[in-house]
């Protein structure tokens, strides 16, 4: 059977925390747990949070997380704990895997995961990629080339106080940063995912008819993207570091893929180019894709989060655990809201379900059967056994 | 922690906290120290101790966590406020601004169309001026002739005028001549020569605006502008509206000009049109003059060659000459139609009144027309009111009138009726004779009513080949109404006839009376 318990602890002193979050999990479970997922905000010294964990738990205890934005917990979402799921596997086998590349090459990265994974059949696969020099899509796809297309990845990309400094993954008493961690739970494993956006668009469509690399947009319709998106923002494009959050750009059409009709994903912008002609974005963008301005109501995203995992509640009966990944874009826009959604979502979902999840920069979640890296997105999965 | 008993926590030299104490208790397992009852009552209850103080310390930590977020959203909601409240008074410093500029654009502007000369509008320029740079008075220059000044507050009068008066020796021409852009000079500027100084410290100038009036790239004139403070509150709102004030007065010279100019063009093609038109009456009367006589006489010998011709027996000659006169006739028709309607546009148509009775009129006229009216098988009736007694009015112009209507009518019906009708109507407070024309010929069609009046214009070709006439018959009708006051109205419809009405004002006759 499995069980599972979320405990968020706050303080000064980083080992401290972590000796409090261990003893309170250890209180809850009556026990060590078997795995233990663990998110810390920026401000913590991970290294004295694991060490302090595991001052309270036994050497077999296995950690698997990284850094956060901000946390979400059985209760609530939360800034600046250090957040720790204890879990009792039960029937569920966990395998944990990282990898990292010298060169920081992130395909090698993903296919390294992959090739690590492959002899297991998870049911759910939880993905964490370093934010900062690590590319989720590549990270992603290159496991997919491995693992196929339809295995379901779930998880986030690691983040820190919006200073988009530093990211850290852990494993077990391993602080990372620069590495992709894995875990894969296999067993009888029933899991609904969720993924809601609540971004209206406006505007006419365009088409990136030039971009460079993989994260810059240099023209839109042949105009030079930065005017088309600073004449979009009016007054609001003097500041396009938080403009670039509250408009993102929508990615409606892209050669090849028809299942963009129903639902467009949603690419954050982080600023102007270097040559100040383009837009960088957060996620990737290819040539010849269909975009639109994307705007939103503080309304509209937590009612879109909320009927999402109304949705997948009703279909997922009894759920023995929930997993959230939250854009730290979202937090950013619903500003001193930002609890609301969570508030919004759990009113949802049974008061003593176990859950946990994290702010990210960067989704990973299952869209039409397929695993793609979201932007300023809501995503959830209900595990079940 | 390894646990076990090899080094007993109660024991450590160092103690340990209390939460640990506790972990390392509880993986000991089954401690003996803690089978005395009292002993292992003490423990749980530091168990407790230690579980609350872990909550508690980490709920001030939570709390104190919050406190700090709701702190920093506070200030960046204030950082907002305040940035809010700086754009908030940044664009209302430049709305004001923009519609101060605005006004004193629209009044320039305003003061440009009232201009009937450009030295009126240099002069007309200066209030709006004053007011929208807040100057105590100005001065307008035109050339380098002091002009007008306008006064536009706060400075004294008497003292403003010597100081005026001492303008011509202080340099300020010399000053203006270099000037190509606003020039700006306090009271103690250097280059001021002369007594000015004094007298602008008693009137208490202590700046001076000169704004040169270019026209096309020359220097036309200028608006100097003085006041009696020596700074103004904000220099860089105060260039801005100098700057406006620069372009506008450029812009409204040359609009003035540009008008001056379209007003003296219009009065010459003006000029040129009516000699034009002077000149046009002038030949088509001497012309007509011209021709009438040798077609009189011309006329005259085809008569007698006629007479002559008919009483030599000689039929077939005659009757050519009598075409031939029938032909000059008509041309003296024509020749007699345009003197008459050239007459008219040359204001050279003159009304003789006389005693009129237009009984006798109409009867002269069914007489004369009688054998027209018959080769085509007409039927002639006449009416006239019996209340239409003589009055005073042009006979001549009437029965001309009259006799055009009713030859056209006969000219235009075949074995049909041409009835005339006489009456004298009262029409608001006075007497007004009404002459109808009725026919019962071919009629016209909307379109041809339309044109009727318009000279040499008939129903279409094939009419004027079929019936014959000037084309000027109808168009002389109306000028001779007009002359007399009064109006000619027409209704017709194609195939069944046309109807002529004549409306004259007259006057009754005293005599009768």
């Amino acid at each position: 059977m499995l069980r599972a318990v979320t405990v968020s602890c706050f303080g000064v002193d980083s080992r401290q925390a972590g000796k409090d979050a261990g003893s309170s999990i250890r209180d809850a479970l009556g026990g060590d747990p078997d795995l233990v997922l663990l998110f810390c905000a920026a401000e913590y010294d991970a290294r004295e949070v694991i060490a302090g964990l595991y001052e309270r738990f036994a050497a077999r205890a296995r950690i698997f997380g990284c850094s956060s934005c901000a946390e979400i917990n059985s209760e609530e979402a939360i800034t600046g704990s250090v957040t720790a799921m204890g879990i009792l596997l039960g029937e569920v086998e966990a395998t944990i895997v990282h990898a990292r590349d010298g060169a920081n090459d992130s395909a090698a990265v993903g296919r390294a995961l992959g090739e690590a994974l492959a002899q297991l059949r998870p049911g759910l696969v939880l993905l964490l990629v370093d934010g900062i020099v690590l590319n989720s899509t590549p990270v992603l796809e290159g496991m997919q080339s491995i693992l196929g297309e339809h295995v379901p990845i779930a998880g986030g990309v690691a983040a820190d106080a919006l200073t988009f400094t530093r990211t850290e993954e852990y494993v077990d008493r391993e602080v990372m940063t620069g590495a992709a961690v894995a875990l894969a739970l296999s067993g009888p494993l029933r899991i609904e995912t969720v993924v809601a956006g609540g971004w209206q668009a406006i505007g006419d469509s365009r088409v990136i008819t030039r971009a460079e690399g993989s994260k810059t947009i240099v023209e839109l319709d042949g105009e030079p993207a930065l005017d088309v998106y600073r004449r979009y923002l009016g007054t609001f494009g003097r500041d396009l570091d938080n403009a670039g959050l509250e408009f993102p750009i929508g990615v409606i059409a892209q050669p090849g893929d028809e299942s963009l009709a129903e639902e467009a994903f949603i690419r954050a912008v982080q600023g102007a180019a270097s040559d100040g002609h383009g837009v960088r974005v957060s996620g990737d963008i290819v040539e010849g894709a269909t975009v639109r301005m994307m705007r939103a109501s503080g309304d509209e995203l937590i009612a879109s989060a909320t009927r999402g995992v109304d949705a997948a509640a009703r279909t997922l009966r009894e759920p023995a655990l929930a997993l959230f990944f939250d854009c730290a874009g979202r937090k950013v826009v619903l500003g001193t809201r930002y609890q609301e959604e969570l508030a919004s979502v759990f009113a949802g979902l049974p008061a003593a379900l176990p859950k946990i999840g994290f702010y990210t920069y960067g989704e990973l979640a299952p869209r039409t059967g397929k695993t793609i890296h979201h932007d300023e997105t809501f995503t959830a999965v209900l595990v079940g056994v | 922690m390894s646990g076990g008993c090899e080094r007993c926590a109660f024991d450590r030299e160092e103690p340990l906290a209390d939460d640990d104490l506790v972990e390392a208790v509880e993986r000991c397992g089954a401690c003996p120290r803690l089978a005395v009852a009292g002993e292992r009552a003490l423990y749980d209850r530091l168990k407790a101790v230690v579980r609350r103080d872990r909550e508690s310390r980490n709920l001030v930590h939570k709390r104190s966590r919050e406190l700090t977020e709701m702190k920093q959203a506070s200030a960046r909601r204030e950082d907002r406020l305040a940035r809010l409240e700086l754009a908030h008074r940044v664009s209302s410093d430049e709305l004001e601004l923009k519609s101060r500029i605005l006004s004193m654009i629209s009044a320039i502007a305003s003061a440009a169309n009232a201009a009937a000369s450009l030295e009126e509008s240099l002069h007309l320029f200066l209030r709006p001026l004053c007011s929208g740079l807040q100057m105590a008075c100005g001065v307008a220059v035109l050339g380098e002739e002091l002009g007008t000044h306008f006064v536009h507050g706060r400075a004294d009068p008497l003292a403003l005028g010597e100081a005026l008066a001492a303008l011509p020796g202080s340099g300020w021409i010399e000053l203006l001549r270099g000037c190509t852009a606003p020039l700006e000079l306090g009271s103690d500027d250097p280059r001021w020569r002369g007594d000015w100084l004094i007298k602008a410290r008693a009137a208490r100038i202590r700046r001076t605006l000169l704004l040169p009036v270019f026209l096309g790239g020359d220097y036309l004139g200028a608006c100097v502008l003085f006041d009696t403070e020596a700074q103004v509150a904000s220099r860089p709102r105060y260039d801005q509206i100098v700057a406006a004030a620069f372009s506008a007065l450029g812009a409204q010279t040359a609009w003035v000009f540009a008008r001056q100019t379209a007003v003296a063009a219009h009065e010459r093609a003006r000029e040129a049109a009516e000699g034009a038109s002077r000149a046009k009456t002038d030949f088509v009367s001497s012309m007509s003059h011209e021709l009438r006589t040798p077609l009189n006489a011309i006329l005259g010998y085809g008569e007698l060659l006629h007479e002559e011709l008919t009483d030599l027996g000689l039929g077939e000659p005659a009757d050519l000459v009598l075409k031939m006169n029938r032909a000059g006739r008509h041309l003296l028709g024509l020749i007699n139609n345009i003197l008459d309607l050239s007459k008219i546009e040359a204001g050279k148509m003159e009304i003789h009144d006389e005693r009129v009775s237009i009984a006798e009129i109409v009867e002269d006229v069914v007489s004369t027309i009688h054998p027209l009216a018959a080769a085509n098988g007409n039927r002639v009736t006449s009416r006239c009111d019996a209340s239409a007694g003589p009055f005073i009015s042009d006979g001549v112009k009437i029965r001309q009138i009259l006799f055009n209507l009713v030859g056209n009518a006969a000219k235009f019906t075949h074995h049909g009726t041409i009835s005339i009708d006489a009456t004298v109507v009262p029409e608001h407070d006075r007497q007004v004779l009404r002459l109808t024309v009725e026919d019962t010929g071919i009629g016209m069609t909307e379109e041809q009513l339309a044109r009727v009046f318009e000279p040499f214009t008939q129903a279409d070709e094939k009419t004027a080949a079929r019936y014959g006439g000037t084309g000027l018959g109808l168009t002389l009708c109306r000028r001779f109404a007009d002359l007399l006051g009064g109006s000619v109205q027409a209704t017709s419809a194609r195939d069944t006839g046309s109807r002529f009405t004549v409306s004259l004002p007259i006057r009754g006759d005293r005599r009768t009376v």
